[in-house]
């Protein structure tokens, strides 16, 4: 299948998947009401009884703002600890989504939108999905060992250079090479998850490094796949600020409309999570079935599997 | 006449008290040929001084600024004090600087070099050799002069700290043997400290520059030779008068373009030289526009321009540590090839530094005793000329939708402070490198803006304006500027100065309490009235009156300083009441029985005192506005969920 072929059916499949899309969506929220309640409540307590809070509805007073970071060390300090705590506990919550995303997609029976099969594919998967992301920590480590000698390469040539240009584009390059070590090693872990389900597999390093071998025996059609999709969410993110840009914050009327707005964005964010996950896994089913012709079929679990091949 | 023929002989020449350009009184005059070796990063150079003895003794021990040997090791008072780091920029340990004086003697005279003798008056630190004494066989008598000869070799560092070199770029500044300046008979030489910079007599330079053909050299004054040599090399003469020190600069990567800058009201005419480095050539119609608005906003505010050139150096990329320098009509400005727009960054220090050739340059207070005199009322300048032409809202940075005004950033540093150290003070005693910077630079702009609104902005330009026309090309301290302030605004402005210039401490008045509740009518006993009768009388005996409400405003000083203040009460039908209180006390009342309650109540309802290091608790409402909180908290929410979309991708 096509790379568009399987782009189209990944934005497709997202676009027919509205529940898990609210459920993504929901799930943001509801960890991000926490930082909702910290920010309002360190925010409100720095500008106390004030009479200057008025005036920042209409104009943004940097004395008052500034006095307000300044003088909220400490709570911003706990907040900021507090905030990251909900990071971590979000991150082991969204592996549990993936399990529930994966297994939704990969299940053709009439039931396959139902919750229960969300749920319980979550659950099913949530160990070894934990693992993985233990395990994947080998990559950023090899990533990492990359990037520091990159980096070392690239400071001798810059070393006393009076070239602002070229130091200016080599940490343009620096920054790019960054992005594209993290989205490899995203997009190995999506097919490492995928391959897991798919094939019901159980061991977590094992399916990384062949998600890996797989990465990288079909580099044409995993990356293009995954920049396609990258550029569909940076139009929508090009598109969210075009809108939220020119609407000035002065009035309660707007800051809600501007609210709105950020849900409309962070539900497509969702979409597209949904998007990728559909795309990669017809991508990768497609890939599988030509090479299933050829060699022995893998050990399998999954009687859906079966039915997901000749799907496709 | 046996004394005049001793003093011959000893080739000290007796003129009377002359002066120069006819701006200032010279006390020194240079004559200096210099030759820049730019493979040893050496310049070799000759020096003849002659120095006017000013005061009424006679001298027999002259003192000399030797600043480059502030680089020479890892213990000189420089570089221990600033950790051998420069606003950010390391000391290169493959690359030290110092001055070495091969020769110094009387013209047609004594060799003094037997008599020179490194002095640490400061801080008697061994390693230290950046003030260098030298004994006179006789002394140099009241309004007498005397001529030196001088040959000396300075190796220049690689630049961390204002002078130096980086590839081929050079900024010499602080590069020969300067003599101190002997106040009230007694030298006032201080050594090279990393929080000092510099401080001198006025006087008359004519320096003659040999430097290799290909670099394009800058220097304070106006050139009037440009000579090619034999051997490759070309030799540029310039000339200045009324000023206290000399720099320039030389890059074979300068681009050089020269504008003309003519303003009517104040009349100014000068030639405004840009040396732009190659690679920052997109950034030029930033610094000819900053250059424009200095020298039109200094002129205009202070006094017009008196010299005939205004030259601005870019340094060289990876030479940054060379910006944002004054020099006497010369000074180093910043940016980078990508600075963005809306970072005004290049603008204010181009502005600033403009700046200083008025407030160090013209008027030359004491940098090493008295930063905030140069640093302090130069940042107050900046902040006026940089709200003047970028708006008071955005003139610091206007960039992806983050506005920031240059008063707020001053404010921020001040308000995150200690209270370790006053405005005035020995620059090389504060606590801190930050303590240092945040007294002179922000705090002391913080009371010239509060001097301002406190006495009106036409009385304050006055008084900028009579201190500078009072002490160009001399030397004021503290009290002389107080005396000024108090003379033109016809005021005592010691309760003023006393507390924001010597005291460490702070500026905080606010409302510490607001209330506003109903006054009940009469229930209880009271004399003359049987008690059980009370309830029943209600509105008979009293009769019924609009209700009424006390309200009550209690404003309170936070902080140590005592200033007096006003108070605006608003009440709920809007009408205004307006108070004042001395603020000696630490709270005052104010009640206020009325049909209406009281809403809101503000101390410094005009936000005069931006010294004040807390306007958020300076008012105080009955009703709190949430809508901001909401505001506030829903676009960081936003920003919290975006980033955990990233977190599950
Ligand atoms: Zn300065």
């Amino acid at each position: 299948m096509s790379i568009l072929a399987c782009y189209a059916k990944g934005i497709r499949t997202a676009s027919a998947r509205p529940k898990i899309i609210l459920l993504l969506w929901a799930a943001n929220v509801l960890f991000a009401s926490i930082a909702y309640v910290l920010f309002a409540s360190v925010f409100a307590s720095a500008l106390g009884p004030s009479g200057a809070a008025a005036g920042l509805m209409k104009k943004a007073d940097m004395n008052v703002l500034l006095e307000a970071i300044v003088n909220s060390g400490r709570p911003m300090g706990v907040m900021q600890a507090a905030l990251f705590a909900v990071i971590l506990i979000y991150f082991l919550v969204s592996i549990f989504l993936q399990g529930g995303i994966l297994r939704g997609l990969v299940e053709s029976s009439p039931e396959a939108r139902s919750g229960r099969v969300f749920f319980d594919g979550g659950a099913r998967y949530y160990g070894r999905f934990f693992r993985l992301a233990f395990c994947s920590l080998l990559l950023w480590i090899a990533a990492a060992v990359v990037f520091i000698v990159l980096n070392i390469a690239l400071r001798a040539v810059t070393k006393n250079s009076t070239n602002e240009q070229l130091t200016f584009t080599l940490s343009l390059f620096k920054i790019a090479f960054v992005l594209f070590l993290v989205f490899l090693i995203k997009m190995i872990m999506d097919y490492a998850r995928i391959r897991m389900v798919t094939r019901d597999a159980n061991k977590a390093l094992p399916a990384l490094l062949s998600s890996a071998r797989y990465v990288f025996g079909h580099p044409g059609s995993t990356l293009v796949l995954y920049y396609l999709l990258g550029l569909t969410g940076l139009s929508i993110l090009a598109l969210w600020r075009l809108v939220i840009s020119p609407i000035r914050m002065t009035t309660a009327a707007a800051v809600w409309a501007g609210f709105f707005l950020t849900q409309l964005f962070i539900a497509s964010r969702g979409w597209l999570h949904l998007a990728y996950q559909a795309a990669q896994l017809v991508n990768f089913q497609s890939q599988k079935t030509l090479l299933l012709y050829n060699a022995v079929a893998p050990r399998s679990y999954d009687p859906h599997l079966r039915q997901g091949d000749s799907h496709v | 006449m046996k004394r005049s023929a001793l003093l011959l002989i000893a080739g000290v020449l007796v003129f009377s008290v002359s002066s120069s350009g006819g701006l200032s009184r010279q006390v020194v005059a240079y004559d200096l040929k210099a030759r820049l070796q730019t493979d040893t990063k050496t310049v070799e150079g000759q020096e003849v001084l002659t120095w006017l003895n000013e005061s009424e003794d006679p001298v027999s021990e002259l003192q000399f600024h030797l600043y480059m040997n502030a680089f020479k090791n890892n213990r000189t008072t420089f570089m221990k004090e600033s950790g051998r780091t420069h606003r950010g920029f390391k000391a290169d340990e493959e690359n030290w600087g110092r001055i070495e004086v091969r020769k110094i003697s009387i013209r047609d005279g004594d060799d003094l070099t037997g008599t020179m003798a490194f002095i640490r008056p400061d801080d008697q630190n061994p390693d230290d050799q950046t003030v260098m004494k030298v004994t006179l066989p006789l002394p140099v008598n009241p309004r007498e002069k005397i001529t030196l000869v001088i040959d000396f070799a300075t190796k220049l560092p690689k630049v961390f700290a204002r002078s130096g070199f980086v590839g081929d770029f050079f900024m010499v500044g602080q590069w020969f043997p300067k003599i101190g300046v002997l106040k009230d008979g007694v030298w006032n030489c201080h050594q090279y400290h990393a929080q000092s910079e510099f401080f001198a007599d006025y006087g008359a330079f004519r320096v003659e520059l040999t430097v290799p053909a290909r670099y394009v050299v800058g220097a304070t004054g106006k050139r009037i030779s440009e000579t090619q040599n034999a051997d490759g090399s070309k030799t540029y003469v310039h000339v200045q008068e009324d000023v206290h020190d000399f720099a320039w600069t030389a890059c074979p990567e300068f681009v050089e373009f020269r504008e003309k800058f003519s303003l009517k009201n104040p009349p100014v005419e000068t030639e405004m030289i840009f040396l732009i480095h190659r690679r920052h050539l997109g950034q030029k119609d930033r610094y000819v526009r900053a250059l424009r608005q200095g020298l039109e906003f200094y002129s205009t505010s202070y006094g017009p321009y008196p010299y005939e050139t205004i030259t601005l150096v870019d340094p060289a990329p990876g030479a940054a540590a060379a910006g944002g320098m004054e020099y006497p009509t010369l000074f180093t400005a910043d940016t980078t090839s990508f600075m963005p727009r809306g970072v005004r960054m290049p603008e204010m220090v181009t502005i600033h530094e403009f700046g200083h050739g008025y407030w160090y340059g013209i008027v030359g207070s004491n940098e090493f005793e008295e930063a905030w005199l140069d640093e302090g009322i130069n940042s107050y300048s900046e902040a006026k000329a940089m709200d003047k032409y970028y708006g008071p809202d955005g003139s610091m940075i206007d960039f992806l939708g983050l506005r920031i005004g240059e008063i707020p950033f001053q404010r921020m540093s001040v308000i995150a402070s200690g209270r370790f150290d006053p405005i005035d003070k020995f620059s090389w005693a504060y606590v801190s490198g930050g303590s240092y910077s945040l007294n002179v630079y922000q705090k002391a702009s913080l009371m010239l803006l509060t001097l301002e609104r406190l006495l009106g902005e036409d009385v304050m330009s006055r008084i900028m304006k009579t201190y500078y026309e009072e002490w160009k090309f001399r030397h004021p301290t503290t009290k002389d500027f107080i005396r000024v302030a108090e003379k033109v605004s016809g005021k005592d402005l010691a309760w003023f100065f006393d507390q924001v210039l010597y005291s460490p401490d702070r500026l905080d008045y606010g409302i510490s309490d607001l209330a506003s509740f109903e006054v009940l009518d009469p229930l209880g006993m009271f004399d003359g009235l049987p008690a059980k009768e009370t309830p029943a009388v209600k509105g008979a005996k009293f009769p019924a009156a609009p209700k009424q409400f006390r309200s009550e405003v209690v404003a309170a000083r936070f902080g140590e300083w005592i200033f007096p203040q006003e108070i605006l009460v608003v009440f709920s039908d809007g009408s205004r009441v307006r108070e004042t209180w001395d603020g000696r006390d630490r709270w005052k009342r104010f009640v206020y029985v009325k049909p209406v309650k009281a809403v809101s109540a503000e101390v410094d309802p005009d936000r005069k005192l931006v010294l004040d290091a807390n306007i958020t608790n300076n008012s105080r409402v009955i009703e709190r506005a949430r809508r901001p909180v909401l505001k506030y908290t829903l676009g960081f929410v936003g920003w919290f969920q975006a980033l955990l979309s990233l977190v599950s991708l």
